[in-house]
């Protein structure tokens, strides 16, 4: 059933409260339910996008430039769902898996534990394909990525099973205010409907899946409301804070016959990874937009390598060789010093700090992609399969380009995952560290972030802890 | 993948993967690149030390 927040009561008790009603919170609601547990599921926006909606995801951010935070994310049932690409692809095993050369990209949890819920996670998504990689040569493979088609909107495919799932109450505008907490345990949840109403809301667990920014907002004003009761070890709490830089480093000439028409896509393999000291990288070929860019890209080569240059040139005319561009969305390195913290400057209308973003690349991270493209262009090359040309930003250690992609929108870190409370803010099962009770669901909780696109992951995640709550 | 009709016999018209930059010199004069083949030898393959020029990402042998 979906109601307004006003008609919420003080008197029930549910199983699971659960605020937030993206990828995140509406699965874990959606198999809460299924197994009979009652559930109340919090959206502080409402059924459909709005201006006055998005405002309380307003904020500032400072450090390499990042989109506007109202912009990037969406406060309405369903939440970023609502506008997703569709890209999916599992986490890689080496993501999970220390490295002594970035000692905070690993997992205190292994991909084998998230593998069994990879068949559920696609048919929550819709995805089609297979992700079959294939090794090209030593170091390098051609990857693959699946896609959600069509793009699953979780407020339109679910709307009927919230409509009708007995065990289920979705409340919409209903915007979380505060947490309760009394000796380890969180006894309710504050909410606000928009008559500005509070209702206490009671339940015997509670989990925040407010997103890959808000969840840090609001874990650290409700902290520091409660006086540091609700997340007693909160050094890491906002930081680690993640997206996948996403820029265009290049060009290739490739013979046709290795290259489909197709947006392809690439990366090493992880032994290749571990003995250049690099983080995961995906790199992408796709045609060139604008006509085929071979002749230009040729005599750019005949500059550097004249007689291979020129002998490219004339083949042009016979289509033996496409022009491409070369992109990548790689993996970040978790640092403490990209992070969320509290704007108690501005305030939204019920009176919370907006979100300061403060992004902070690594030299680790232009060395990823430099290092990455360099392998893929010298494999290129020795195969007989064409020539890389890297961007000169790439090639130099920046500066960043301002005028690209940037990132991917998605929101990692914050609340990361980790084996002792010291050193992050939920358990491997997702529970704050200092609750019995609380848990957290979604990208926040990611301790690194590969280089792949985050839903298909937050959806595994979520139903093995709707195993554990179960 | 297409071809001229017009590639005389004996040129390479069925090239296949990694064609281009495995022509012969024989195929670099029938798809009438005389001026070149004389001296442009066929694009090389294989493990050569890995050079950066321009950006490129070039065979130590793509610049002899």
């Amino acid at each position: 059933m979906i109601l307004p927040a006003e008609a919420l009561t003080d008197d029930r008790v549910f199983d699971v409260c659960i605020a937030g009603s993206g990828p995140a919170g509406m699965t874990l609601a959606l198999t809460l339910a299924e197994r009979g547990r009652s559930v109340l599921l919090l959206e502080a926006g409402g059924a459909e996008f709005s201006a006055n909606s998005q405002d309380f995801y307003s904020g500032e951010s400072t450090g390499d430039p990042y989109f506007d935070l109202d912009v990037t994310r969406l406060r309405q049932l369903g939440g970023s769902s609502n506008h997703w690409g569709g890209w999916c692809r599992p986490f890689d095993a080496i993501d999970f898996e220390p490295k002594a050369y970035s000692p905070e990209a690993h997992w205190p949890i292994a991909r084998a534990d998230l593998d069994p819920y990879l068949k559920r996670a696609r048919a929550i998504l819709d995805i089609d394909g297979d992700f079959a990689d294939k090794l090209l040569g030593t170091g390098v493979q051609r990857i693959g990525f699946g896609f959600s088609r069509p793009v699953t909107r979780f407020s339109e495919k679910y709307r009927e099973t919230l409509e009708i799932s007995p065990a289920l109450l979705v409340a919409l505008d209903a915007a979380l205010v505060g947490v309760a907490t009394e000796g380890g345990r969180v006894t309710h949840f504050r909410v606000r409907d928009s008559g500005r109403r509070v209702h206490t809301v009671s339940a015997g667990r509670f989990v925040l899946a407010c997103g890959g920014i808000e969840n840090s907002r609001l874990l650290l004003h409700f902290n520091a409301e409660t006086g540091g009761r609700l997340v007693p070890e909160a050094a890491t709490l906002g930081r680690y804070w993640m997206d996948h830089p996403h820029f265009t480093i290049g060009e290739a000439l490739a013979t046709s016959s290795d290259f489909s028409e197709n947006r392809e896509f690439f990366a090493l393999t992880p032994k290749r990874m571990r003995e250049l000291g690099v983080l995961n990288c995906g790199l992408r070929l796709e045609p060139l937009r604008r006509g085929s860019g071979v002749r230009k890209l040729a005599r750019d080569l005949a500059c550097a390598a004249p007689r291979l240059g020129e002998w490219v040139y004339e083949q042009s005319g016979r289509q033996l060789v496409c022009s491409r561009v070369l992109r990548a969305a790689w993996e970040q390195e978790p640092n403490p010093d990209s992070r969320i913290t509290l704007n108690t400057d501005r305030r939204d209308v019920l009176g919370i700090p907006l979100a300061l973003l403060h992004w902070q690349k690594t030299t680790r991270d232009i060395e990823t992609v430099r290092k990455t493209a360099v392998e893929f262009g010298a494999h290129i090359a020795r195969a007989g399969q064409g020539r890389v040309r890297l961007h000169d930003w790439v090639l130099e250690n920046g500066p960043w380009p301002e005028n690209d992609e940037i990132g991917g929108h998605h929101h990692m870190g914050g609340t990361r995952m980790s084996s002792t409370p010291e050193r992050g803010i939920v358990t491997p099962d997702l529970r704050l560290w200092g609750q019995e009770n609380m848990y957290v669901a979604g990208s926040s909780v990611f301790p690194s972030g590969g280089h792949a696109n985050p839903t298909l992951t937050i959806v595994q995640l979520t139903l093995r802890l709707a195993d554990h709550l179960s | 993948m297409t071809y001229r009709p017009t590639i005389p016999a004996g040129a390479p018209v069925r090239l296949g993967r990694r064609a281009l930059f495995r022509l012969t010199a024989a195929g670099l004069a029938a798809l009438s690149l005389a001026a070149l083949a004389p001296a442009a030898p066929a694009p090389p393959v294989g493990g050569g030390r890995i050079v950066i020029r321009d950006g490129w990402v070039l065979l130590e042998e793509d610049l002899a």
